[in-house]
Parts: structure tokens; sequence; C-alpha cells
């Protein structure tokens, strides 16, 4: 049976959760719940309220979401 | 996590594989005008039971049939239905066991005929689009060794179909087959980002490699029932799936 593939897509951090989680904003509107990707947390990324970021997102759960890059 | 088969867990998944080889080319030699979707299902399901196995498709949440039947248009995800086969269409059989705790995935795409003529003296364009697409599955498995990476599996599908004029579907991808029906990694049929970046391929992998294309454009839409995708320009779309093992000399395809 074919898998759905994960798609990538930008959005902005509205605020900031405990344990690295975030809640960000879509370009249609939408918030997710997404987590910051262990390559990013080994870099010692920052990611704070207001930054553009990249996300990855599986077709199977829209509601969250990880954080692959931050956009400058 | 790409989940490494130790030899035992690869010796169980080749019988599943075996057994699903056998279930598929009888139902394959089932496939005439005039048979109706849900025959094929039925003939799927009571050969995987009578050989002692079980339906990996029935495992998916919400799934309860143990085939995706994917006629013309349709894609992947089929299900089966009433209607009946007619001389000229293709039919694109999906079919899972699962055995002993593993999956195997498998998929071909046939045409239907009245009789099976063996000389390739005909081969109009529908026939040259399937050829591709084994050709194109056969050229991907090859590149599923050690040390490649996905990324060169995604190529190799990639640069087939696309030669001859087709287009690889994006949105659905081959995966890990194992414990689970999908598992790590994604397998594209296309290479959206460098190949180093894609991941590495080790012994002891088990990948479901498939490529699925369409004669026209590459944008799919998904039917009401949830389920069924079909080509949006109504276009013609080819499945061929193998699920294969990683080993020290290259690939072994599990479902033989």
């Amino acid at each position: 049976m074919a898998h759905q593939g994960s798609f990538e897509i930008e959005g902005i951090v509205k605020e900031s959760l405990p344990n690295t989680l975030f809640r960000v904003e879509l370009e249609d509107g939408k918030l997710i719940l997404c987590h910051l990707s262990g390559k990013m947390r080994m870099h010692f990324i920052k990611i704070l309220p207001g930054d553009k970021v990249r996300i990855e997102m599986t077709p199977y759960d829209k509601e969250k979401g990880r954080i692959v890059y931050r956009i400058k | 996590m790409i989940n490494i088969k130790s030899k035992e867990e690869v010796e169980i998944m080749k019988k599943g594989g075996a057994i699903l080889a056998q279930v598929m080319r009888e139902v394959l030699e089932h496939v005439k005008p005039g048979v109706s979707e849900l025959d094929l299902e039925n003939l799927a399901n009571d050969l995987i039971l009578k050989k002692g196995a079980y339906s990996g498709f029935k495992k998916v949440e919400g799934y309860k049939y143990a085939t995706c039947l994917a006629t013309n248009d349709v894609v992947v995800h089929g299900l089966p239905k009433d209607n009946k086969l007619k001389e000229g269409d293709i039919i694109g059989i999906d079919c899972g066991v699962y055995l002993g705790g593993f999956h195997t995935d498998m998929a071909e795409t046939l045409r239907v005929k009245s009789q099976i003529s063996n000389h390739k003296s005909q081969m109009d364009k529908v026939d040259r689009f399937l050829e591709t697409g084994k050709r194109a599955l056969n050229e991907a498995i090859k590149m599923a060794k050690p040390g490649n990476r996905i990324g060169h599996i995604s190529q190799a599908i990639q640069d087939i179909i696309e030669r001859e004029g087709y287009s690889v579907v994006r949105n659905l991808v081959g995966h890990g087959v194992g414990k689970k029906l999908h598992e790590d990694p994604e397998i594209p049929g296309f290479v959206y980002e460098k190949i180093e970046k894609t991941p590495l391929i080790k012994e002891g992998m088990t990948l479901a490699i498939e490529v699925i294309y369409n004669m026209g454009k590459k944008d799919i839409k998904t039917d009401n029932d949830g389920w069924t995708i079909r080509t949006r320009d109504g276009s013609l779309s080819g499945l061929f799936e193998r699920s294969v093992v990683v080993t020290k000399n290259g690939p072994i395809i599990l479902t033989n």
C-alpha cells in the first residue's frame, strides 16, 4: 500500500511552550503544535516567537509538525 | 528511525514474501475481461488465508479489504468495486501479507486481455507505458545496495519515467516495511533534495520500493470515499512495487 509522503511548509512562531514545543501559525491561518527537530537541538539553534520557520508535516496528522529550519 | 532487520527476521519476511508472490501470481492469472474487482479481492483474500497467512492491508486502520485495486485512472488505494473489467483496461493490484509479525508489500499493473499473446509485435502506447514502469522498478531495485542512498533509488525511478514523457506522482512514496506496513524511510520516486542528504542504505534494511506514475500530469485528487486516489487529468496511472532486503551483495527481492 502506498504511503503518503511528508511535505515541508512555512510558518511563523506564535508562542513558545515548555520542552521546545511551539505553536506555529501557517500561511492559511491554522495553528499547529510543533516540536524542535533533533538537529536544531544539537546545534543549540534558538527559536523565539516571531521567527519564520520551515515545518515538516505528515498528511496523516495535520495538527502537528517538526521545525527543521529557521529562515533568516 | 530506520529499523535494521536481523537475519532471522529477514527469513520470516522471506516466507511472507514468497506467499505474497504466489497469491499475486494466481490473482494476476485471473485478470480477464468480465472479471469484477470484487472477484479478484475475494480470490486474494481466500488465497492468503489458505496459505496460512494474514492480510496485511486489513491491519491498516479504516481499511477492510485485502487488496487495493487501481483500474485505469485510479492511482492507488482503489476500493474493490462491483464493476467488471473490460478488454484493454489496466488494473494495478496492490496486496500485502502479514506473517510471523512482519508485513510484506507488493503491487503489479496488468493489461486486461482476453488471450495472452507472447509476442510483443502489437505494443501500443499503453503497453509501452507499463513496460517503462517495470523497467524503472528493476533499475530502482538495483540501486538498493549498501553504500548507496535513498536518493539514488529516487533518481533511477525519476530518470526512466520522465525520459519517456510520463510523470512521477509526488505525494505518494515507497517506504520501509517490517513490523509495521509503513516504516521509515520514505522512498519518493523523484529527487527533491541533494542525494547526499537522503538516508544511507545499510545492510538489513527492508524497503518497499514503489513506482507510481501517470501517463499525463502528476496531479492527483482523492475521491469522496476518502481512499481512492485518481489522476486529476483522467490519464492512466501505473503502479509497481516490490519488497526488497538489502544484503552485503545487493538487494534480494522478498516477494519472489
